[in-house]
């Protein structure tokens, strides 16, 4: 992860490796803007996950949502002389994403329509069955399946601004005042955003609650 | 059971539920598009890149660029500004009481208020306007108080001098 973890207290450690980053991402940012294109490329694999994680659970259509990240490298490449960096080049990139997004789905409010990845089942780990009575594998597909159905129309429900803050927060992993940064809103703001958005997601999936 | 032990348990229950709803929502994270996805990403991406470097934008983007731009909106906003107050300015000898057409002052340059005021002072014949005049018009015009001290040739100019020059 390249920032400070949002339950543990960000080291002198954590501070100085951020700095490292924030450092060689503005080499990277000097040489594209002198004209080297491979250095955007670089640029580009290292944040691709990441955005188009945020956007695909944003609007939970993959085609849509690579098709997205596409135009926001685009978009990045484009204002990449704007950069100042008085932010990380991660936060400036995520902004331009955030923004874009939002307004795409404003745009395109009637064009819904879900367009899932498979989840990886290696990767839900052990814990999470702790809480089930599920031990068979078809059985466990089989509700995982669901669940992603479940979870994706009770993210979907949520307004876009609550959806943002709760993928930024839970999904992206990201700080309340990472989020702040990125959203230009107060960290207070994030946090009603963020509690009001969890307890209309309980009510969504309360059948789930106690499995 | 105690109410200690009610209240420990519903704490649980709400724990528990917030627990497991990161643990539903830690799911999506396990969404993962598969290398293949990646390729096409990258090809795609490659594209738009070249597309974006070799075609040149047009007249129409560039100059929306050029408008939208940040520097655009700052010096159009000052230029409006200055305008505004150019128009002020301009527009201000108008909507005041009309001096006579008989006058002997011929304005054929603007003058500023207090240039205005030393210029009929230093005139040969000073005329007179009560302070209560000026002060009753309510009117904070510099032109009107001195097309009053003008046109009334009974009254001299000597009380209005520091009252009027220090309005300005």
């Amino acid at each position: 992860m390249l920032f400070g973890s949002k339950s543990i207290p960000i080291s002198h450690k954590e501070v100085s490796e951020q700095e490292a980053i924030q450092a060689e991402e503005w080499v990277w940012v000097t040489r594209v803007r002198e004209g080297d294109r491979g250095a955007f490329d670089i640029l580009i694999k290292r944040y691709r996950e990441r955005l188009y994680g945020m956007v695909y659970h944003m609007m939970a259509n993959m085609a849509d949502a690579a098709d997205l990240t596409q135009d926001i490298f685009i978009q990045a490449f484009r204002s990449i002389h704007s950069f100042k960096g008085k932010s990380s080049f991660f936060t400036w990139l995520y902004r331009i994403g955030v923004n874009k997004t939002l307004e795409y789905i404003r745009h395109n409010k009637r064009r819904r329509f879900f367009s899932l990845q498979a989840m990886d089942g290696q990767a839900v780990g052990e814990d999470f069955w702790r809480f089930t009575t599920i031990h068979d594998n078809a059985e466990k597909h089989a509700y995982l399946h669901e669940l992603q159905e479940k979870l994706n129309e009770a993210l979907q429900k949520l307004s876009n601004k609550h959806r943002m803050v709760v993928v930024l927060y839970e999904l992206e992993n990201m700080s309340h005042s990472e989020i702040a940064a990125i959203l230009k809103c107060s960290e207070g703001t994030v946090r009603s955003r963020l509690h009001y958005a969890k307890s209309q997601l309980k009510e969504f999936l309360k059948e789930y609650a106690h499995e | 059971m105690n109410k200690k032990e009610e209240r420990s348990i519903r704490h649980t229950s709400i724990h528990m539920t917030d627990e497991r709803l990161s643990q539903l929502l830690k799911l999506k994270s396990s969404e993962r598009p598969s290398q293949d996805f990646w390729d096409a990403f990258d090809r795609t991406m490659e594209r738009k890149c070249l597309r974006e470097l070799c075609v040149p934008s047009s007249m129409w983007t560039r100059l929306k660029h050029f408008l939208f731009s940040r520097k655009c909106l700052s010096s159009f906003s000052i230029a409006a500004a200055g305008m505004a107050l150019a128009i002020i300015n301009f527009r201000s000898p108008l909507s005041l009481p009309q001096a006579s057409t008989s006058s002997s002052v011929a304005m054929t340059w603007s003058p500023s208020p207090r240039e205005y005021i030393q210029d009929i002072l230093g005139t040969p014949q000073p005329t007179k306007v009560l302070s209560s005049d000026i002060i009753s018009s309510k009117m904070s015009s510099s032109r009107y108080v001195c097309d009053l001290v003008v046109h009334t040739p009974n009254h001299s100019c000597d009380t209005m001098t520091s009252s009027a020059l220090a309005c300005f």
